[in-house]
């Protein structure tokens, strides 16, 4: 675990000796885990393949990987992770690795999923252009990075204090990965971003802070 | 797109034309109108609550299949994946055995329903620790349906030794001649059951997506599926009491609506694949009664004559 420097930044999400693994299973990490995130900025997660980034990512959701400590949230006395999903869809919005999709739906309708939650952020028309796709397509029937960037636009259109994003990058060219980066950092002015990353050259020049797990911890 | 919507608009005219006259009494057709005749009373006492009865009960078949294919994620799940028909049938056979209430009776249909709920209940508590996931379920459901299947072999030897014959159908799918109260009560079955699924239609779409991400959008997916689970098995209590086991209709349909219609939302493919499924059952049946008059096929097995080349044909469109 790297230290984070802490600065005088109003705390938003604060983990409390976190120890993530699986269940019956060994954990993760050795020494539990101490850090706070900011109410707003970009910040990294990196580590090495299997160091735990995508489970410690996946505990704040609600799924059980966290074998103990807590995620305490600004001014919310339940620990994130016990966070109903009704109160959970309120604050985080989440784009996972290998996200899981409907082969005949089209981006228009996989977007319409994000609006169970409120009103959108964005013009549909307008982020679709800015993406590079067209609503009417199918994800069946698109690239990898396409279909990429349609799940990505899902979490962009849903009102959140904390977007998480687990290899948002993945599958994307250098140049769609600089404008998704710019996207980002334009973002994170009113809200805090948390990505899990290996693309470090990126990670230098847009994050504000990185917390870094390995597994020699 | 649309071509395909208003042919299948038209299918389902023809059907509710054509059946209604399949059968091993020809009909007159002018009689119909004067109530002492008997085309009169074989059209609208046996013949019309019969098309009323399969017209639901291929709905909420196709429905519940299409509802289980998205819901756990697998495109072979059908209605009777988690052995609810075979716990149903074990109900059914011990009332009639050791109770002495034969099928279709309300404390035979009690049991049949008891055995399904306690099908799931075991079903939930086994497969939702540790991690509640649709695989769980539907591996935990397949493996009770071996398990209970066995057993039902089991009460059908003894039952056939006491009582004799007849229990095939169980298993081929049959129906029964059901009065209008009957029919009504399947049709109103069949509307619920439209409405309720239909409406958590997106709940089962954003749980496609898996549960973490679902949750960030405001479904909590273990509540959602077992509620999901005990009103689908509740409402296949109801149908493999009336029917047994009528296989493929379940599978195929909401497969065949996939592919013919592309669908845009899970809302569309409901109500795509009810009115299909009620087609095709009704067609079935009638079929079934048309082919050797008077003898009548269980129509289990015409849905799977007629279902297996149609599903072959989309396999085979498909790739």
């Amino acid at each position: 675990m790297g230290s984070v420097e802490e600065k005088m930044k109003p705390v938003m999400l604060k983990a409390v000796q976190l120890v993530v693994g699986f269940e019956k299973g060994s954990p993760l990490n050795q020494v539990p885990l101490n850090f706070s995130l900011p109410q707003k900025g970009l910040v990294a997660l990196t580590g090495t393949n299997g160091s735990g980034k995508t489970t410690l990512l996946r505990s704040l959701l609600g799924e059980k990987t966290l074998l103990s400590g807590n995620w305490f949230w600004d001014g919310i006395s339940i620990p994130v992770q016990k966070w109903s999903a009704g109160n959970l869809s309120k604050h985080i919005a989440y784009l996972p690795q290998e996200p899981l999709y409907e082969s005949t739906q089209t981006v228009q309708d996989h977007w319409r999923l994000a609006s169970k939650v409120r009103s959108f952020r964005f013009d549909l028309q307008n982020l679709a252009s800015e993406l590079g796709l067209s609503l009417n397509q199918r994800l069946g029937e698109m690239s990898s990075g396409q279909r990429q960037r349609a799940f990505l636009g899902r979490v962009l259109l849903q009102p959140c204090q904390l977007m998480i994003l687990d290899e948002p990058t993945n599958h994307l060219d250098t140049e769609l990965k600089q404008d998704i980066w710019r996207t980002l950092k334009q973002l994170s002015q009113g809200q805090l971003i948390w990505l899990a990353t290996h693309d470090t050259e990126n990670v230098t020049s847009y994050c504000d802070e990185m917390i870094s797990l390995s597994s020699t911890i | 797109m649309n071509r395909q919507r208003i042919l299948l608009g038209f299918a389902c005219l023809v059907v509710l034309g054509i059946v209604p006259g399949l059968g091993a009494e020809k009909l007159v057709f002018s009689e119909l109108w004067d109530p002492s005749t008997v085309s009169a009373r074989i059209f609208w006492d046996l013949r019309l609550p019969r098309l009323v009865l399969t017209l639901s009960l291929g709905g909420i078949l196709a429905l519940v299949g299409g509802t289980y294919q998205s819901l756990f994620r697998n495109p072979l799940c059908e209605p009777y994946v988690l052995g609810i028909s075979s716990a149903v049938l074990l109900g059914v056979i011990s009332s009639e055995l050791f109770l002495q209430h034969p099928a279709g009776t309300p404390v035979s249909i009690s049991m049949g329903m008891l055995a399904a709920l306690g099908l799931v209940a075991v079903l939930i508590v086994f497969s939702a620790s540790p991690l509640g996931s649709p695989e769980r379920v539907v591996l935990f459901g397949m493996s009770a349906n071996f398990v209970l299947s066995s057993l039902l072999f089991l009460a059908l030897s003894m039952q056939s030794q006491n009582v004799g014959g007849g229990t095939l159908k169980w298993f081929f799918g049959f129906l029964p001649w059901p009065s209008w109260q009957e029919g009504l009560w399947a049709v109103g079955g069949g509307l619920v059951t439209l409405v309720i699924l239909g409406s958590a239609s997106q709940a089962l779409e954003v749980l496609r997506l898996g549960d973490a991400v679902a949750r960030t959008l405001g479904v909590a997916p273990v509540a959602t599926r077992n509620l999901l689970l005990v009103f689908t098995s509740l409402v296949m209590a109801g149908v493999v009491a009336f029917s047994g086991t009528i296989g493929f209709v379940g599978l195929v349909i909401p497969q065949v609506c996939r592919f013919l219609f592309r669908p845009n939302s899970m809302k569309e493919l409901m109500l795509l694949s009810f009115v299909m499924g009620a087609a095709f059952l009704s067609l079935a049946d009638g079929l079934s009664r048309a082919l050797v008059p008077p003898y009548e096929f269980p129509v289990g097995v015409l849905t799977t004559l007629l279902g297996g080349p149609l599903f072959l044909w989309v396999l085979w469109k498909k790739k």
